[in-house]
């Protein structure tokens, strides 16, 4: 699921300059951890951290967006670790459960961008062999 | 811990969770002659997830007053190192302390006034005060006068476990309306037009019953002054 995902994506890549970044959008599964104050306003704008399942290093270290959320992209299942603080004193420490999209194992690490590219190349390849042979039928 | 169980919506997997944000609490701890102020994370406040004790900076602590059992105050003698010390034998000790300005803005929370920010989003100054109540008297009945305090309408000390107690919040002795008022940091009511409120102690041992209190403010340092002040007592001191 994830690779035919990725396939759209890697076409879509953008060319690498010396100091360019290719970009992909993906539609894809994410877990959205929303934070707010007391009062129920949004805890905006302040640090994040996310952490793997047992894991010290941050997965994730940002901030909250306009909203008091916050998103990330499970790749293994288990106790997610989510720290959320600010310097005036609010915050929270929890875990949320939270597994990869489609099931209990990590997706593969997925297609760079040669490898997106020479995919994308077989498809063009395998689409214009089927207009040939239809074309030379029809002849 | 929160489980999830949707994942889709439009195409975009989502998968969502609420969580509140805790603030800190501000309390006053018995010691030999006094008391020392803590901030933190109360041991006994559960809902808060554990003991934490902050070191703060002594600075903070403005002013202090202690009562007597019968209801004399005066200003409380201070230390000037972390912890605190509150020097007195105070029925009542209530305690002052502001953290200063604090604007918001895209990259934080900033200690600074909105004036020493690039593009805040919005600013306050912030009190915190706390009133313990170690012996009941007209020192714990009557209003101390301080710009914003929580008073008991009956002894807290007697309370049983599961009794009601109806409590005012004041704020330089007058009443405070629609002001929410929390106990163990979870919102319990808000206040009527004569700053009443009621509320349940649902637990042994330290108890703080919490209000805060936004206000527009004067200058261009801040949008508004935000003062949270806190009434804790021991349930079942008076046995």
């Amino acid at each position: 699921m994830r690779a035919l995902l990725a396939l759209p994506a890697a076409l879509l890549a953008g060319t690498l300059h010396a100091h360019a970044l290719s970009h992909t959008a993906q539609q894809g599964s994410a877990v959205i951890v929303e934070l707010r104050y007391g009062d129920g306003s949004p805890f905006s704008y302040e640090s994040a951290e996310v952490y793997r399942p047992a894991e010290s290093v941050p997965f994730l270290a940002g901030r909250t967006d306009a909203n008091g959320r916050l998103a990330f992209v499970p790749d293994r299942p288990g106790d997610w670790r989510v720290r959320a603080f600010s310097e005036d004193g609010h915050g929270g420490d929890f875990t949320v459960a939270a597994a990869p999209e489609g099931g209990a194992s990590a997706p593969s690490a997925g297609l760079g961008t040669v490898g997106g590219l020479a995919v994308g190349l077989s498809i063009l390849f395998g689409l214009f062999g089927l207009w040939s042979l239809f074309l030379r039928k029809k002849s | 811990m929160t489980t999830y169980t949707t994942r889709f919506l439009l195409g975009f997997g989502l998968a969502g969770a609420v969580g509140a944000a805790a603030a800190h609490d501000l309390w006053l701890e018995p010691a030999p002659g006094g008391f020392t102020v803590q901030y933190g994370h109360h041991p006994q406040l559960v809902s808060h997830g554990g003991e934490t004790r902050i070191a703060y900076a002594p600075s903070i602590v403005k002013s202090a007053l202690c009562v007597d059992a019968g209801g004399s105050q005066r200003p409380a003698k201070l230390g000037s190192t972390y912890p605190v010390r509150l020097e007195g034998d105070c029925a009542v000790a209530y305690v002052l302390t502001s953290s200063g300005y604090w604007t918001k803005t895209t990259a934080g929370t900033k200690n600074l006034k909105k004036s020493e920010v690039t593009a805040p989003l919005s600013a306050w100054q912030s009190f915190e005060s706390v009133k313990q109540i170690v012996a009941w008297g007209d020192g714990a009945s009557k209003p101390l006068g301080t710009p914003l305090e929580i008073v008991p309408a009956d002894n807290p000390l007697v309370l049983r476990d599961g009794d009601k107690l109806t409590v005012r919040v004041l704020a330089n002795g007058q009443p405070v309306p629609n002001a929410v008022v929390t106990y163990d940091g979870k919102p319990r009511g808000e206040t009527g037009a004569d700053g009443a409120v009621n509320i349940r102690v649902k637990h042994g041992g330290m108890q703080l019953v919490q209000a805060s209190v936004r206000t527009p403010h004067a200058g261009p340092e801040a949008d508004e002054v935000v003062h949270t002040t806190a009434l804790s007592f021991v349930l079942g001191a008076a046995q």
